[in-house]
């Protein structure tokens, strides 16, 4: 008697252990299916994030140098709208607008950098060869290397 | 089962190391590595991709600052300057380097049938346009100085590598070769150098190598009427090449509302009236591409047609009615952008 009743004792835990081990095996494989999810989603983010980042990085860093010498360096992203010389140029004047910036008011004699009008794309250049000083739209990509 | 989830598992973990190990790789190539300074009248600009990129763009500086001080027309005592000096008085022993541009140059000279003319310094610095203070000269001085313009009047001697200009008064500008002619030194010394990078020398541009990501240089060709100049009409790449673009846009100034432009033409002595607006001329010999780029212009739309296809280089030409005429074997390496120009079969 006694052993009948260890028996359908050992079967009734037997058929607990496998309810829950098929509960627990469910439960699991949801939260390996959310694990999986969410790596699957922040890769797919990372990508995208990367990807727009590229993309939409046009506004650079304008570098201003005289005779090959950096003088200034201006995240145009965030600088605000101002005209302002260099130090050791006072003849040659810049604007920032609209995150783009330009040679204006320069004393010389054919006025050409003047006309580059504004820069803000990447690799742009403009020189004012008389008063030796290049304004530069410096960035980590841009479909042109060079302009010629 | 547990083995498909363990092989779905492995599969993420892969891809996210990819994923990480593909952005380790991009942050490990070099920062490229600006220099700008100014020589012969203008701006030089490098840019190189390496390791020792400063190296490089360092020698590449002292080589054109060398050769500026040896060659060039306004620096006093250049050897150019003892030949112009001595004009009509004696011949003068020059280096092997002056001697062989000079042979050359006058090659260009014959060939182009005086269109491109490297005695026509009387004119260059009579009308000052690469000056400070240019200035438009009287009727009787361009006439003067144009006098003084002839090619043939240049007296070479191989065997004592002597330079003698027939005639007091006449000089040698080189700036028509010069820039694209230094574009083959920079060549040798990048490629001594494994560089990778462009080098532009007053916009003629030689370009080594590809980029980091093994994709090629890609040069914008301006848009010759943009008045803010920084547009440009398409893409191009031409690696291990010279670009070399001649237009009126590129040096000029006003006087009495009426624009002077730097490209002289020897045959009347004021400023080319070409029918072009631009030629871009692409060709492994650096003074084949500043020469021709040059003549091109000034002989204008004519001429066009006979070097549209030539082996030995390839042209992209704008006319005033906004056509782009293209060496056939340039396509798919130039790209039209712009909406302004047309491509003319």
């Amino acid at each position: 008697m006694n052993k009948k009743s260890n028996c359908k004792v050992n079967q009734l835990d037997k058929g607990e252990e496998l309810v829950e081990s098929r509960f627990t095996f469910r439960f699991r494989l949801r939260i390996e299916f959310w694990l999986i999810l969410g790596v699957v989603v922040l890769c797919a983010g990372i990508l995208l994030w990367r990807g727009i980042k590229e993309k939409t990085a046009p506004i650079g860093i304008a570098v201003i140098s005289y005779d090959g010498e950096v003088q200034m360096r201006i995240d145009l992203s965030s600088e605000q709208d101002k005209t302002f010389t260099f130090e050791k140029n006072p003849k040659v004047q810049f604007e920032i607008q609209d995150h783009a910036i330009r040679f204006v008011h320069v004393e010389c004699p054919d006025k050409l950098c003047e006309k580059s009008g504004f820069l803000r794309v990447e690799n742009q250049t403009a020189v004012c060869l008389p008063n030796r000083t290049t304004l530069t739209i410096q960035g980590s990509g841009g479909e042109i290397d060079a302009f010629v | 089962m547990m083995k498909k989830q363990n092989l779905f598992l492995g599969g993420i973990l892969l891809f996210s190391i990819l994923l990480n190990g593909c952005t380790e790789a991009r942050q490990t190539n070099p920062e490229p590595v600006v220099n700008e300074f100014f020589a012969f009248s203008t701006l030089i600009t490098q840019k190189l991709y390496q390791e020792n990129g400063n190296e490089v763009i360092e020698q590449t500086q002292q080589m054109l600052r060398d050769k500026e001080q040896r060659l060039s027309l306004y620096v006093e005592g250049s050897e150019l300057d003892q030949v112009n000096q001595m004009a009509g008085i004696a011949p003068v022993q020059v280096s092997e380097e002056l001697f062989e541009m000079v042979s050359v140059s006058k090659r260009y000279c014959e060939l182009s049938e005086g269109r491109f003319d490297i005695t026509i310094a009387p004119l260059s610095v009579l009308w000052g346009v690469d000056s400070e203070h240019p200035r438009v000269p009287e009727k009787e001085k361009i006439e003067k100085a144009l006098s003084l313009v002839d090619y043939r009047k240049v007296e070479l001697d191989e065997e004592k590598q002597t330079i003698f200009l027939a005639e007091k008064g006449m000089a040698l500008d080189l700036g028509g070769i010069a820039k694209g002619y230094f574009c083959n030194d920079v060549r040798e010394l990048y490629e001594a150098a494994g560089s990778i990078g462009w080098i532009s020398i007053g916009g003629i541009i030689y370009n080594h190598g590809t980029k980091p990501d093994d994709s090629d240089f890609v040069f914008g060709i301006r848009d010759p009427e943009d008045p803010v100049g920084v547009a440009y009409v398409g893409t191009l790449t031409a690696p291990e090449k010279v670009i070399s673009t001649t237009g009126a846009y590129e040096r000029y100034f006003e006087e009495d509302g009426v624009i002077y432009h730097h490209i002289l033409d020897p045959k009347t002595g004021y400023p080319s009236e070409s029918d072009l607006l631009s030629v871009t001329v692409i060709c492994k010999d650096g003074g084949l591409a500043d020469y021709l780029s040059t003549t091109l212009y000034i002989a204008g739309s004519e001429a066009i047609e006979n070097y549209r296809n030539d082996p030995r280089f390839e042209v992209i030409v704008i006319d005033k009615n906004h056509n782009i005429y293209c060496s056939d074997s340039l396509k798919g390496k130039f790209e039209l952008t712009s909406e302004d120009y047309q491509l003319y079969e």
